[in-house]
């Protein structure tokens, strides 16, 4: 009897020894796991770049309990190999420039009173790294990470001063210091004369096919889509419907729609003719992407028996800006035999 | 029973029943944690360590998850309320109203959250009041309506949520925020119900 008391004692200690050590574990790893998801999936923006976020909104759902009141400025930092420098300008309210390790530990902040002057700028290093400021102005910041985040707050004292905070808070940039400018090489014409490197998709069911960058990531179609394709960081965007509808602005409003857009507005329609002859019309599209990001669409479409088969190629601007002659030329390669 | 049997029985047991604890009671110390190394007055919480590396690791996960990208104290205090003055937990289908004088700092704001932590949906697009736009009483005292149906002044709209919670922001308070026993008396705005349907 005393053995089996004895043995359920262990029993009880075993259970409790485990039970503190998993729990202690699991709580060790949920910043760092938060923060590794936040940067890989939830934003998934390329490191050492600016992304100038609109006003929260409800529909804005990234980061839990935002502040509606603050313009948000967000930089994924790797400083693994070179420093970051950063500048900003100050406007003259509360504005505040801050950093989160992977644990997400804010290493520093720094406030527009504590900034003194404008424009402010500021070199992130790795630990072991050095920076030479000769100019006595730098504030030279050690990152405990060599990832994480930096975020610049700025207070909206009206809406109707956010157009003017929002100039001001496109003025920041990032540059690594001391890595190789990023080669411009002259690339020879791609294939078929176009100017990016191309993989195609071919509908044998409707009888197309359109081109579209080879680094390009084929997506899930959804609705009436039949082809969807992204750049890894989620924009630009191709798709290609199918659909019936009594206007190319229709086809172009109704699948905007569909992939939680809002406040879509089509623009003028251009008349044009696809290289194997076909007809064709041509429209830009501003809207509101499902994220809540102001989303810009360079759209062609084609009428086929009755119904639009229409291309669109999107992209955020704050993420990757629009431009309308690339996503003109991989629309317009849109083909039916 | 042989030894080693009644080993493998007790590891075995210790690992599935001691996980299951470990993985199941990871929320609730986190709350209760947070909650102990925290600070109370009337209906709003904060610890001073949030965001700071001083923060001990059941904090620091509890504001990965419910408040990432804090800022440290010497920048901005955070207070939350989840209850009203009585305790009572805010409810969507109750109104409030809070009310208090504005606080000793540069710039404050008061925001409304649903249960999922994020902003509330509502026709009006108003999830927040701040010093910047609030309309203060004569007297220098603030109220805002916290309720599904519009009210008259500083009125912030709950949609459809069904439970609620509130942070006060304090970007760069005075000195009575910044420690654990004055932060306990300063006065802070009073959550007060006005009733339920």
């Amino acid at each position: 009897m005393k053995k089996w008391i004895g043995w359920i004692g262990w029993t009880l200690l075993a259970i409790i020894v485990v039970a503190v050590i998993v729990n202690v574990v699991l709580v060790l790893r949920i910043p760092t796991d938060i923060m590794e998801v936040t940067l890989t999936e939830r934003f998934n923006y390329p490191s050492n770049q600016w992304v100038f976020a609109p006003p929260a909104t409800a529909e804005r759902r990234t980061i839990v309990r935002p502040s509606p009141d603050l313009l948000y400025s967000l930089l994924l930092y790797d400083v693994s190999n070179y420093p970051l420098r950063l500048t900003a300008v100050i406007p003259d309210n509360y504005w505040s420039i801050s950093g989160f390790a992977m644990n997400t530990d804010n290493f520093f902040a720094i406030n527009d009173r504590q900034a003194k002057s404008t424009p402010i700028e500021v070199v992130l290093v790795r630990k072991g790294m050095t920076y030479q400021d000769s100019t006595g102005k730098v504030r030279v910041i050690v990152a405990p990470t060599d990832r994480g985040i930096i975020l610049i707050r700025t207070v909206i004292t009206s809406k109707a001063d956010l157009p003017r905070l929002t100039e001001i808070q496109k003025k920041a940039t990032a540059e690594l210091v001391g890595a190789p400018a990023k080669e411009e090489v002259t690339k020879p014409p791609a294939a078929g004369g176009l100017s990016f490197e191309a993989v195609e998709y071919v509908n044998a069911e409707y009888g197309f096919s359109i081109k579209y960058p080879a680094a390009w990531v084929k997506g899930q179609p959804t609705g009436a889509q039949v082809f969807s394709a992204a750049a890894t960081a989620k924009v630009p965007a191709i798709t290609v419907s199918v659909r019936e509808a009594a206007s190319f602005a229709d086809a172009l409003k109704i699948g905007l729609a569909e992939a939680g857009g809002s406040n879509i507005s089509v623009g003028s329609e251009t008349q044009t003719k696809l290289a194997d002859g076909t007809e064709a019309t041509t429209a830009k599209a501003d809207w509101t992407v499902k994220a809540g990001y102001p989303g810009e669409t360079f759209a062609l479409g084609v009428q086929k028996g009755g119904k639009w088969i229409v291309a669109t190629i999107t992209t955020v601007a704050m993420l990757v800006p629009y431009d309308e002659a690339k996503f003109s030329e991989i629309a317009n390669t849109l083909q039916f035999k | 029973m042989k030894k080693p049997f009644k080993f493998l029985i007790v590891a075995l047991v210790a690992l599935v029943v001691g996980g299951a604890i470990g993985y199941f009671t990871v929320d609730p110390m986190l709350n209760l944690i947070t909650n102990m190394s925290g600070v109370e007055n009337g209906p709003w919480g904060t610890s001073l360590a949030i965001g700071s590396t001083s923060a001990n690791p059941y904090l620091r996960a509890w504001v990965a998850e419910h408040g990432l990208l804090a800022l440290a104290k010497s920048e901005t205090i955070y207070l939350h309320a989840y209850v009203d003055d009585n305790g009572e937990p805010l409810l969507g289908n109750c109104d409030y109203r809070i009310e208090g004088k504005a606080p000793d700092t540069r710039w404050w704001s008061i925001t409304a959250y649903g249960e999922d932590d994020f902003l509330i949906p509502n026709d009006q697009g108003r999830y927040s009041w701040s010093c910047t736009e609030i309309k203060l009483e004569p007297d220098g005292r603030f109220k805002i309506y916290l309720s599904k149906t519009p009210k008259e002044g500083n009125w912030l709209p709950t949609g459809d949520a069904k439970e609620l919670s509130l942070s006060l922001r304090l970007y760069n308070p005075g000195p009575a925020y910044y420690d654990y026993e004055s932060l306990k008396t300063v006065e802070l705005p009073h959550i007060i119900k006005e009733g339920c349907k």
